[in-house]
C-alpha cells in the first residue's frame, strides 16, 4: 500500500494543463475534453454527418421510401436516382434515407436501454458481494452462452417475428456485456483507499456508489455503449437480412440487402450495395470512435486517477 | 460476546477509565486465508491477538511497530472500518459494536481518520473544496454557502489558496493532498483523530511541515490524535505515550519520557536502538547493540508462548517464554511491559547529541473547547 506510491509519476504524454473543477458540472467538462480532443474528430464527424443524413434527406428528397414507379424499375444510378431504383422502381437513395433513421434510432436505444439495465444490474452486483451477486452473474453467464446471433434469433422468432422483438433480443444479448464490464469496475473502484475513506467521513452506502462509484464507472460505460450501438445496429440489420427483423416493405438495411441479394447475381448491384455501404460506414464510424474514446478516457492516458 | 470478556477480565486494560476518549478492549482481528485450505478448513490469520489499550483525551497516543504487526488494522478497528473478530472499542463511553448505521455515522463525526496514502485516499473527480466538504454533506451540516465556507477555512487552515481548492487532487503535491486529507477529516471538528503513518508517504522535507501542522491544529482544537508509525524518531518528537506493537500484540506500552530511555521490553529495545542516530564529527558511535535473528513468526502459526520468543536474545529457547504467554504488567509508574524477563536487555545508553535531539517541546494541549460554541462550527449546524 505504501512503497510503490512513493514512485507516482505521470505518464510520458500526460503532462498537461489542469484546468480548475471549479464552475460547470463535470458532465460539461467530461464533453470539453471529448470534443476538444482530435483522435475523436473523424468518427464523430461521420456520425454526424450520418445523422444529418437521416434527419435531412427524407424531408429534402422530393421522393418518398415507399414510392413506387414500376415504369423506371432496377434503374442504374443516375441524377434523378443516386443510387438507382429497386424492383419496384422505388429510390434506394430514399430508402437509404430512411433506413438510416431506422438504425440510428434503433442501435441508440439498444445500447442505451442495454446499458441502463446492464450496468445496474453489474452495480448491484458488483457492490455486494456475496449470494446476490453470484446469481446475478449466473443468470449473466447463461445469457453469455448462446452465442449472440442465436439467441437474438431464438428471442425474436419466440415473441413474433418484426423490428421491436429484433431489437428486444439485441437488447438481451447487450445486457451481460454491460453487466460483466460495470461489476469488475465496481468491485476494482470499490477496493479503492478514497472509498474507505468515504466510509470512515461516515458516508452511506448508497450514497459512496452514486457519488464516487458510478462517476468512475462513466468513461468505461460509454466506450462500451459506442461499442454496442456498432453491435447493435450490426445485429439488428444480421436479423432483418435473415427476415426475422424488418418486414418488407421496411427500408430497413439488412432488409434491403436481402431483397437486392438476386439482382446482384443478374448485374444490378446497387441494390444490396449502397445499403450495405451504408452499414459498413455507420459501423465502422461507432466502432472507431469507441475505440477512440477509449484512448481519450482511459484512466492511464488521462492522468486523471492514480 | 460478553462472556469472553469476563473470561480475559483479570488482565486490566492500562489506564483508568474515566479520563480516556477512545478504548480498546481486549481487540481481536482474524482473517480467514483462502487461498490456503487445509482439509476443507479455511486458514485464518490473526493480525490482533487481545489488544487493550487506552488512549486519554487530549493525548498523542503513538502506535509504533514493523511492517505487517497490525497497526493499520488495528487503526481500522478503532473507526470500526473493519469489524473486530473479538473484544470492544468503546468510544467516550460507547462500545461501537452496538451501534446502528445512524449512531455510527454520528460517532464518525467527532472520531476521523487520516490515511496513510494521500494520492489514493482522494477521489481523483472531485475538486479539493468538493472532497473537504463531502463530510459537511454527508452529515447535512449547513446550506451550499456555509458549507462551501467552512470548506475553504478549513483549507485555508491546512495553507491551501480557495484558488487552489478547485484543483483535483492530482494538481497538488503529496504534502498538499495530505493537507486536504487531513482538511477533509478536520472539517468536521472530531474530538479524537486517528493518524495511520500521515507523513510516511511524504519527502522528508515535507514530513516536518505536515507534523507541525497537524500539532498545531491539535494546540488549537484539542484534539485526541492517535498516531501510527513505523518511525521511531518521529513518535519520540510527536507522541505523549507510545505502545510498541510486535505480532498484532501490544509488547510495551509507556510515556514517552519513560519508554525511549528505559525500554524494559527486548523487542522494544532492539527497535529503538536500531534508530540511526546522528553524531558529531561524522563518526557514528555504535553501542553494543541488540541484534536480532530470524524473521517475524508466521501469523497463521502463531507461537503458543510470547509472540518474540523465536526471536529474542534474552528468551530464545526458553521454556517458560516458549509456552507461556506473558502478559502485559505494570512495572514502573505506567509503564506496562510484556515479557517475562523484562530489562535485560538494556537500552545502549544515548549521546549527548541523541538528548539534545530528543530534548523539544512537549505536547501543550490546549483546554478542550465546548465545540458548539465555536463560531464556524455553530454557523454550520443546520438550523
Amino acid at each position: 500500500m505504501s512503497s510503490g506510491l512513493l514512485t507516482f509519476a505521470p505518464p510520458d504524454g500526460a503532462i498537461r494543463e489542469v484546468p480548475p473543477l471549479g464552475d460547470g458540472s463535470r458532465v460539461r467538462r467530461a464533453l470539453a475534453a471529448v470534443l476538444g480532443d482530435r483522435r475523436l474528430a473523424v468518427p464523430t464527424l461521420v456520425l454526424v454527418a450520418i445523422v444529418l443524413f437521416a434527419i435531412i434527406a427524407p424531408l429534402a428528397w422530393g421522393v418518398g421510401p415507399d414510392t413506387q414507379n414500376l415504369l423506371a424499375s432496377l434503374k442504374a444510378p443516375s441524377l434523378a436516382h443516386p443510387m438507382g431504383t429497386d424492383q419496384l422502381g422505388r429510390d434506394i437513395f430514399a430508402r437509404v434515407a430512411e433506413g438510416a433513421r431506422i438504425s440510428l434510432l434503433d442501435g441508440t436505444l439498444i445500447a442505451v436501454i442495454g446499458a441502463v439495465i446492464g450496468g445496474v444490474i453489474g452495480l448491484l452486483a458488483g457492490t455486494t458481494a456475496g449470494a446476490s451477486d453470484a446469481v446475478l452473474m449466473r443468470v449473466m453467464d447463461a445469457i453469455l452462452a448462446f452465442p449472440p446471433l442465436i439467441l437474438a434469433m431464438a428471442v425474436t422468432v419466440g415473441l413474433g417475428v418484426g423490428l421491436k422483438t429484433a431489437a428486444i433480443g439485441a437488447t438481451l444479448v447487450l445486457i451481460p456485456w454491460y453487466a460483466r464490464l460495470v461489476r469488475s469496475e465496481a468491485i476494482r473502484i470499490r477496493s479503492l483507499p478514497f472509498i474507505e475513506a468515504a466510509h470512515a467521513i461516515g458516508a452511506s452506502r448508497r450514497r459512496i456508489i452514486a457519488r464516487h462509484v458510478v462517476p468512475h464507472v462513466m468513461p468505461t460505460l460509454a466506450i462500451q455503449i459506442a461499442a454496442g450501438f456498432a453491435y447493435a445496429v450490426l445485429l439488428l440489420a444480421g436479423l432483418s437480412f435473415l427476415g426475422l427483423g424488418a418486414q418488407i416493405p421496411t427500408p430497413e438495411w439488412g432488409a434491403m440487402i436481402t431483397d437486392g441479394l438476386t439482382y446482384s447475381l443478374t448485374g444490378q448491384w446497387w441494390v444490396s450495395v449502397f445499403p450495405g455501404v451504408a452499414l459498413l460506414v455507420t459501423v465502422t464510424a461507432a466502432s472507431m470512435l469507441s475505440d477512440r474514446l477509449r484512448d481519450v478516457l482511459d484512466p492511464r492516458s488521462s492522468g486523471l486517477r492514480s | 460476546m460478553t462472556e469472553q470478556h469476563q473470561q480475559h477480565a483479570p488482565k486490566a486494560a492500562p489506564a483508568p477509565a474515566e479520563q480516556s476518549i477512545l478504548e480498546a478492549q481486549h481487540l481481536c482481528k482474524r482473517f480467514a486465508v483462502r487461498s490456503e485450505r487445509r482439509l476443507g478448513r479455511a486458514l485464518e490469520v490473526t493480525v490482533l491477538d487481545d489488544v487493550s489499550l487506552s488512549v486519554r483525551r487530549g493525548e498523542t497516543f503513538g502506535l509504533v511497530g514493523e511492517s505487517g504487526c497490525g497497526k493499520s488494522t488495528l487503526a481500522r478497528c478503532l473507526l470500526r472500518l473493519l469489524e473486530p473478530s473479538d473484544g470492544r472499542v468503546v468510544f467516550d463511553g460507547v462500545d461501537l459494536a452496538t451501534l446502528d448505521r445512524g449512531a455510527l455515522r454520528a460517532v464518525r463525526r467527532r472520531l476521523q481518520f487520516v490515511f496513510q496514502d494521500p494520492f489514493a485516499s482522494l477521489d481523483p473527480r472531485m475538486s479539493a473544496r468538493a472532497i473537504v466538504e463531502e463530510p459537511l454533506l454527508v452529515h447535512r451540516l449547513g446550506d451550499r454557502e456555509q458549507r462551501r465556507q467552512a470548506a475553504l477555512g478549513v483549507l485555508a487552515e491546512v495553507g491551501l489558496t480557495a484558488e487552489q481548492a478547485q484543483r483535483p487532487p492530482h494538481a497538488f503535491s503529496g504534502g498538499q493532498r495530505q493537507r486536504i486529507g487531513i482538511a477533509r477529516a478536520f472539517v468536521l471538528r472530531p474530538d479524537v483523530a486517528v493518524l495511520d503513518e500521515p507523513i510516511s508517504a511524504l519527502d522528508v522535507s515535507v514530513q516536518a511541515q505536515v507534523l507541525n501542522l497537524l500539532r498545531r491544529l491539535q494546540v488549537e482544537h484539542g484534539l485526541t490524535y492517535v498516531f501510527i508509525t513505523h518511525d521511531l524518531a518521529v513518535a519520540e518528537y510527536f507522541c505523549d505515550r507510545v505502545a510498541v506493537l510486535y505480532l498484532g500484540e501490544v509488547v510495551e506500552l509507556a510515556g514517552r519520557e519513560t519508554l525511549f530511555r528505559a525500554a524494559l521490553h527486548p523487542y522494544a529495545v532492539s527497535l529503538l536502538s536500531a534508530v540511526p542516530v546522528p553524531a558529531l564529527g561524522g563518526r557514528t558511535r555504535r553501542a553494543a547493540r541488540p541484534q536480532l535473528v530470524g524473521e517475524v513468526a508466521s501469523l497463521t502459526e502463531r507461537p503458543p508462548g510470547c509472540p518474540f520468543e523465536p526471536r529474542c536474545p534474552v528468551g530464545r529457547g526458553r521454556e517458560i517464554c516458549r509456552q507461556e504467554r506473558p502478559p502485559l504488567r505494570e512495572l514502573g509508574s505506567e509503564h506496562w511491559v510484556a515479557c517475562h524477563f523484562p530489562g535485560e536487555v538494556p537500552l545502549p545508553a544515548r549521546t549527548e547529541t541523541t538528548e539534545a535531539f530528543a530534548h523539544r517541546p512537549t505536547t501543550a494541549v490546549a483546554p478542550q473547547p465546548a465545540l458548539d460554541t465555536e463560531p464556524r462550527r455553530s454557523s454550520t449546524q443546520p438550523a
